[in-house]
């Protein structure tokens, strides 16, 4: 062996030695995940938003990146505790409530816009309606369905003044020789009845100006009609004035004030909106940062697509003295291992709320001192087509349940503190006790499947398990039909598709079972319940009860909170029986947070509120020896701002 | 040469339009659509919204609007992006995925064909070994380790470099040193192995007989004949570096047009896909143009006919 090639066989082993030095030394500092000096000044907080978001426009939104920054431009009636969630006023100072719960009647503070324009209860009417008009095609208008008509309007439903309950026979049969009906609703205060076309949707909007010919201007027994298309007027919001919003519901809603801290619900700046509408410019760039007018806590200061966006505080904020950090830099970088060294070199302060990490990470993740977790408002669960054998049998599905060892799950896959359920609703969700539903009993299971009809003679069929490609579906997946052939014989076919592919399967119905991951949309059981009602366009398992409807129905009327929960419990206990979804477990959120970050709060629902952030600077120096309180505001006294007529 | 350039140019647009319509009617092809959620969307919404972007169109008319709309330019709306066009999201990402594709060219080029020429003239030395075996090791090891080991070295250990981001040229070195390694690996293998193709040559020969400085012959004589098969090489290797990597955008976090190829299609943004794979198209069918017309210039028995 020649000089040349010893000396290049150890310039191999000395670069070996320093990466294996470089993979010991960056690691571990006082239990830290990387560095915990903070590289940027007192004044700005780095986080990561994972991704450039589909709109930050409050009423269009749907994405939880987007969500994220709404929540930091824009204030809305009411604002969620950065902890437990409970609303408190923001906006409205102060409202009251009618006895049966369907009014609400809101008194707004005095605030303005960022440009200094007055923001008034009329910009909240303007806005709420807007989300609603169907023009403005926003995916979350379901949220402010509770308004009365609101669901008429957003669905070009049509409304026959003059016709009442007693003329719906005649009424259906005329428009039915022109197009299918989804739903006939009586409207007595309206003096009249709306009418919701069904059929394809491709040919919808030609049916409905037929049916509106055709109806409007027609004698139908004593009265004449007239019919026209709804319009926003009817929708249950007004502003009675500049201070004062009066809010109507079809049925009270127990969690409305919830809905409203949502971002939906959220007000946009008409003036700006129209000003460009004026000047026949694309009204949607609105939110592009030489247009957008905010009136939260921040202020969109600039930009840089798919790259970052920075949030410079509003100090026309009402409560702008409550806001600690000036400036808030968001990246966008979605890669988990990317944003990891991002955050270890201390580029970023938090990980941010949409990094989701692998299962692998979570063991060596979990031991540092800034790693945090908290319990999700999501359970993960197996949906059951209910119309295909052989899991069209209450007693199969249940079979299945039970033979899922969901502790095994969650210990040897998950691995990030998921909680095992077999109830759908997550317990504790605003002061919700489930029926907990037994996790794992193969002994019952087996029974159950030979009470179906299954044993040597008949053997069970394979199953078909689809899930959207995703590692972590897989291994889940994969265990699942370990445990299904070990506990009950049963063999399992697994397919995995493309989220988009997925989707569209889900859609027209063509599984057996799939998976599904659900995210609840406010602190209520209702967010999980309502799934499965009939209506409810994302109920994927074809299982329709009338008498479920009705429970949940009866339950929500309930003014009685804790009453309501009781009744609720019974609501998902009867569901739980013909156990159309096969719930596994609850989600965690696992977060990375810089140790000098204050004020950061994790909370069920990924609320990130900037606000309330603000840095320990004692960390420039050293490691501290203290933690120091992080200054949340008290949980605000129920309803302490609400006073019942 | 400039009438067979133009020549070749008209050829492509042919080709250019097959691309195009096949392109169009694949994505079409793939089950689901852009508006599909989790979420159902009431089907009034939706209605609205596929009207927004010509999709309640029969397909043959959205694919003469999408050309109609093409020839003036005009790649249409994002789906995913809503406050978008597509000309906006190319022009904002092709910035930093040409500055990046650049530096790693440069760095490829660089290191490829000066190990090649070394491992050529100091053949079966041990130059010339440790060079191949390093380029047989670049070849072989992925972006996606070589990346996260140079993250590791210069960014979490040295901390002279950022791991990951964009705004300065420090965030460009390592990108760049990722994405142009494995060309260099490339590059120098080729370069060396056509170049000992005429180390003995007739033509080498008579220039050292002229008495010629070794680097003048090296540089002059054997590089100019030993470059052919690299030129071949480097038409599709720019537009591939042009157009942006999935991989190496997406570890550094460059705001390039990289992750579009993958992300776009899974998002079903048409007209975002469509714009990639126009604009992926053009780029390599006008590198290969510039090959060939390499190929003349360094070649004195091939003419422009």
């Amino acid at each position: 062996m020649t000089r040349r090639f010893r000396s290049l066989i150890w310039a191999t082993l000395a670069s070996c030695w320093l990466l294996g030095v470089a993979t010991d030394c960056s690691r571990g500092a006082h239990g830290y995940y990387g560095t915990t000096r903070p590289k940027h000044g007192p004044d700005e907080i780095w986080t990561n938003l994972s991704t450039e978001p589909e709109y930050i426009d409050p009423g269009k939104c749907s994405d939880s990146a987007g969500g994220f920054v709404i929540v930091n431009l824009f204030a809305g009636l009411v604002q969620p505790h950065p902890v437990t969630l409970a609303p408190m006023p923001d906006l409205a100072e102060r409202w009251t409530v009618s006895p049966d719960g369907r009014r609400y009647e809101f008194h707004l503070r005095a605030s303005t816009w960022s440009d200094g324009v007055a923001l008034t209860a009329h910009d909240f009417e303007y806005s709420w309606k807007r989300v609603l008009d169907p023009a403005t095609a926003s995916k979350y208008a379901t949220f402010l369905y509770p308004l009365r008509y609101a669901e008429m309007f957003q669905r070009r439903a049509i409304l026959v003044r003059g016709a009442s309950e007693t003329d719906a026979p005649a009424l259906r049969a005329r428009v039915e020789t022109l197009s299918p009906i989804e739903a006939l609703t009586p409207a007595p205060e309206l003096g009249g009845m709306f009418v919701l076309l069904g059929g394809d949707e491709e040919g919808r909007a030609a049916r409905r100006a037929q049916v509106i010919h055709a109806l409007d201007g027609l004698t139908l027994g004593a009265s004449q009609l007239h019919a026209a298309q709804t319009d926003a007027s009817v929708v249950g919001v007004h502003a009675v004035s500049d201070d004062t919003l009066v809010v109507e519901l079809e049925t009270p809603v127990p969690y409305f004030l919830y809905l409203l801290s949502y971002y939906t619900a959220m007000p946009v700046p008409r003036h700006v909106i129209e000003r460009l509408a004026a000047a026949g410019e694309n009204t949607d760039l609105w939110t592009r940062p030489d247009h957008i007018v905010t009136n939260g806590a921040y202020m969109l200061h600039e930009w840089k697509f798919r790259q970052y966006a920075w949030l410079h505080k509003n100090p026309s904020y009402w409560d702008a003295a409550r806001v600690r950090v000036p400036r808030i830099r968001l990246a966008m970088v979605d890669s988990y291992n990317t944003t990891l060294n991002l955050y270890e070199a201390g580029e970023l302060d938090s990980i941010g709320p949409n990094a989701s990490l692998p299962a692998e990470f979570m063991d060596a993740l979990s031991r540092y001192r800034d790693f945090r977790r908290a319990p999700a408002l999501v359970t993960y669960f197996y949906w059951f087509n209910t119309h295909v054998a052989p899991v069209n049998d209450a007693r199969v599905r249940r079979a299945l349940s039970l033979a899922v060892d969901r502790q095994s799950i969650v210990e040897h896959i998950t691995r990030s503190g998921q909680i095992p359920t077999a109830d759908l609703v997550p317990d504790q969700v605003g002061g919700y006790r489930g029926p907990h539903s037994p996790l794992f009993d193969p002994e019952a299971a087996r029974a159950l499947l030979r009470e179906a009809g299954y044993g040597p003679g008949h053997p069970f069929p394979e199953l078909t398990l689809t899930y959207n490609t995703s590692e972590g579906h897989k291994q889940i997946a994969e265990a699942v039909q370990q445990m299904w052939k070990t506990n009950l014989g049963v063999d399992v076919t697994l397919e995995n598709q493309e989220w988009k592919v997925y989707l569209k399967t889900m859609q027209t119905g063509a599984f057996q079972l799939a998976r599904m991951g659900w995210v609840g949309d406010y602190p209520d059981p209702n967010t999980f319940l309502e799934l499965l009602t009939a209506h409810n366009g994302n109920n994927h398992s074809g299982w329709h009860d009338a008498h479920y409807d009705e429970l949940l129905k009866q339950a929500n009327a309930s003014v009685d909170a804790a009453k309501r929960m009781v009744m609720l419990r019974e609501v998902e206990r009867y569901m739980l029986a013909a156990l159309p979804v096969l719930p596994m477990y609850v989600y965690t959120r696992s977060e990375l947070v810089k140790p000098y970050l204050m004020g950061h709060a994790l909370n069920y629902e990924n609320r990130y509120l900037c606000k309330y952030w603000w840095i320990d600077r004692r960390w420039y120096d050293g490691v501290p020896s203290t933690r120091m309180p992080d200054g949340f505001p008290p949980e605000p006294a129920r309803a302490s701002a609400e006073e019942r007529h | 040469m400039a009438r067979f350039i133009l020549r070749r140019l008209l050829g492509l647009l042919p080709t250019l339009l097959v691309i195009i319509v096949i392109s169009f009617f694949v994505i079409r092809l793939a089950p689901g659509s852009p508006f599909m959620t989790e979420r159902g969307v009431p089907p009034e919404v939706l209605a609205d919204l596929k009207a927004k972007y010509g999709f309640d169109q029969p397909l043959p008319t959205q694919l003469l609007r999408y050309l109609g709309n093409l020839a003036h330019g005009d790649l249409g709306l994002s789906t995913k992006y809503p406050q978008r066009t597509v000309n906006e999201i190319i022009a904002d990402g092709f910035p930093a995925t040409l500055l990046l594709g650049t530096a790693a060219l440069l760095w490829a080029l660089l290191l490829g064909v000066g190990a090649g020429i070394v491992g050529a003239v100091r053949q079966n030395t041990a130059w010339d070994y440790g060079f191949m075996a390093a380029a047989m090791v670049g070849i072989s090891l992925p972006t996606f380790v070589l990346g996260p080991l140079l993250i590791l070295l210069f960014a979490l250990t040295l901390y002279v470099l950022p791991p990951a981001g964009w705004g300065s040229l420090r965030h460009v070195v390592l990108p760049a040193l990722t994405l142009g390694t494995v060309y260099a690996a490339y590059l120098a293998r080729l370069t060396r192995g056509s170049m000992l193709e005429v180390v003995r040559a007739d033509f080498v020969r008579t220039a050292r007989a002229k008495g010629l400085s070794e680097p003048a012959i090296v540089l002059h004589h054997m590089l100019r004949a030993g470059l052919l098969p690299v030129v071949t090489f480097l038409g599709p290797a720019i537009a591939n570096l042009l157009v942006g990597s999935v991989v190496v955008e997406k570890i550094f976090a460059t705001p390039g047009i990289g992750p579009y190829f993958v992300d776009a299609a899974f998002n079903r943004d048409y007209f975002l896909v469509m714009g990639i794979v126009v604009l992926d198209s053009v780029f390599l069918l006008i590198m290969n143009l510039l090959v060939d017309v390499a190929y003349g210039l360094l070649d004195p028995r091939i003419r422009f006919e």
